[in-house]
């Protein structure tokens, strides 16, 4: 809270220093742009969130797997998504891969970007929490007489998903943010249209303020779940 | 309890674990395995407890073969309850759905009749008060008696017990002790493996003393005591006894 009224107090100075008024008139005649693009915002971000836990919890098998073909796989996946550039990825899955498979729908285009993407550092989250389950459980699961499905129903899962909840919160704040590059392929989600909006006006201050408040509201409170997780978390280890 | 074991070999990284062993007893309820560390105790109760695969051998209990395929062993495993050093017992769940776990997905018992189970037993080892709290909020020694509660809960054929008080100081240790005391009254099969030689007179009805993966001396408590064995006296000397 302290941080948050430094920067708005640092802000209000920076402007009364360069004598610079804001003028809200002509971006407000966007509100519904800035709305719609906001709305659009969080539908790509939570639906390649969904796809990118379903790609992270695969590839974690992947890595945990006995089959040294699948352990490749899952590992030069994650380690070329990680080590390149978000942009890059959009650029080369947009004009390449897509426009090689004739995928001209842009949106599905991003959100399967975006999901590749978080796919790989969900994978890791994941493959993080199943590391932490000690080998004495799963051998006392095998001792009860627990199946290797039961023991991760009703072992190894639960405890896995309690420990990274507050990790793949975070990694959710990071994808939200991480959507605003879809901008580059012409995606009509909240960093374009508050582009558009600033060249329509020139007022670039004020086309960009609502476009950092749209995704702190946005990011706030999951940032907030993910503390009070990790808390709870830390509390009950 | 009749117990046959013929040849019996298994290695650890090229090492003999367990090697050529051999024994026959019958018409005991516990036999206790003692030993220096590395004397291959704790891998024979595994291997007995079906919780290791030997290289060769031949395993009988009570007419049953064991080691005949992974879904026969599964199946052991099932039959039996096993106790860790370590009590191993499921962080994220209750004392109670620790027990209620092997009752209900296991043993296909009734939500009803598993909890019926689970109280007896923990009010039968004064452990009721526990019920509810998960593993981090008990001490180890209340622990390791939810551990056998689980284990005895599935009215084991046989109970394994790996070292059960080795991560007990003296205090907490002596009411698991006195647990396990409690069940050799009760005529309960047991196999275990000890550190506390005064406890496994007490408990045993046949002792074997193991080192480097071989049944060095083997008899009942008594033979123990009258014994000229120089390994064994060493060994005794050694644990204070």
């Amino acid at each position: 809270m302290f941080i948050l009224l430094f920067i708005s107090i640092l802000i209000v100075f920076s402007l009364n220093k360069l004598d610079y008024q804001l003028k809200w008139d002509s971006v407000y005649r966007y509100r519904l742009k800035f709305f719609y693009g906001w709305l659009h915002t969080i539908a790509i971000s939570f639906t390649a969130l969904m796809m990118s836990l379903m790609i992270g919890f695969s590839v974690a098998f992947m890595r945990k797997s006995r089959n040294i073909i699948l352990k490749m796989l899952s590992r030069v996946y994650v380690e070329i998504i990680r080590s390149t550039p978000l942009l890059v990825q959009i650029l080369i899955f947009f004009y390449l891969i897509a426009a090689a498979f004739s995928l001209n729908n842009r949106y599905i285009v991003g959100i399967l970007t975006l999901s590749v993407f978080s796919g790989a550092y969900v994978s890791e989250i994941i493959r993080g929490g199943l590391d932490s389950i000690s080998e004495s459980q799963l051998e006392s699961a095998k001792a009860i007489g627990l199946s290797h499905y039961q023991t991760y129903r009703f072992i190894v899962i639960p405890q896995v998903i309690k420990r990274v909840l507050p990790a793949l919160a975070g990694q959710f704040v990071s994808l939200i943010k991480d959507s605003s590059l879809l901008s580059i392929i012409a995606i009509s989600e909240f960093t374009l249209n508050a582009q558009e909006v600033n060249s329509y006006t020139y007022s670039t201050l004020e086309s960009y303020i609502p476009l950092a408040f749209g995704y702190f509201i946005l990011t706030f409170p999951i940032s907030l779940v993910s503390a009070y997780l990790e808390k709870k978390t830390n509390y009950a280890s | 309890m009749h117990l046959k074991i013929n040849q019996l070999n298994k290695t650890y990284d090229e090492q003999n674990v367990i090697s050529q062993l051999c024994l026959e007893v019958e018409n005991i309820n516990s036999l206790v395995i003692i030993g220096p560390s590395g004397s291959g105790k704790t891998t024979l109760l595994r291997i007995l407890a079906g919780l290791e695969e030997p290289d060769s051998g031949y395993v009988m209990i009570n007419g049953t073969e064991l080691h005949k395929g992974h879904h026969f062993m599964n199946e052991w495993r099932k039959r039996n309850g096993i106790v860790f050093q370590n009590y191993n017992l499921f962080p994220h769940l209750t004392a109670l759905d620790n027990i209620l776990l092997p009752l209900v997905k296991v043993h296909h018992h009734s939500k009803k009749e598993s909890l019926e189970i689970a109280h007896h037993f923990l009010a039968h080892f004064q452990l009721s008060s526990h019920a509810h709290k998960k593993p981090a909020q008990l001490s180890g020694g209340q622990k390791q008696r939810i551990a056998i509660a689980r284990a005895l809960a599935i009215n084991p054929q046989f109970l394994f017990l790996d070292e059960p008080t080795s991560a007990l100081d003296p205090e907490l240790s002596s009411e698991v002790l006195e647990m396990i005391l409690q069940l050799k009254s009760e005529k309960m099969d047991m196999l275990l493996v000890t550190h506390e030689i005064s406890f496994a007179e007490k408990i045993a009805d046949y002792l074997l003393f193991m080192i480097d993966g071989r049944i060095e001396e083997q008899g009942s408590p008594i033979h123990f005591y009258h014994t000229n064995n120089l390994f064994l006296n060493r060994f005794l000397q050694k644990v204070g006894n």
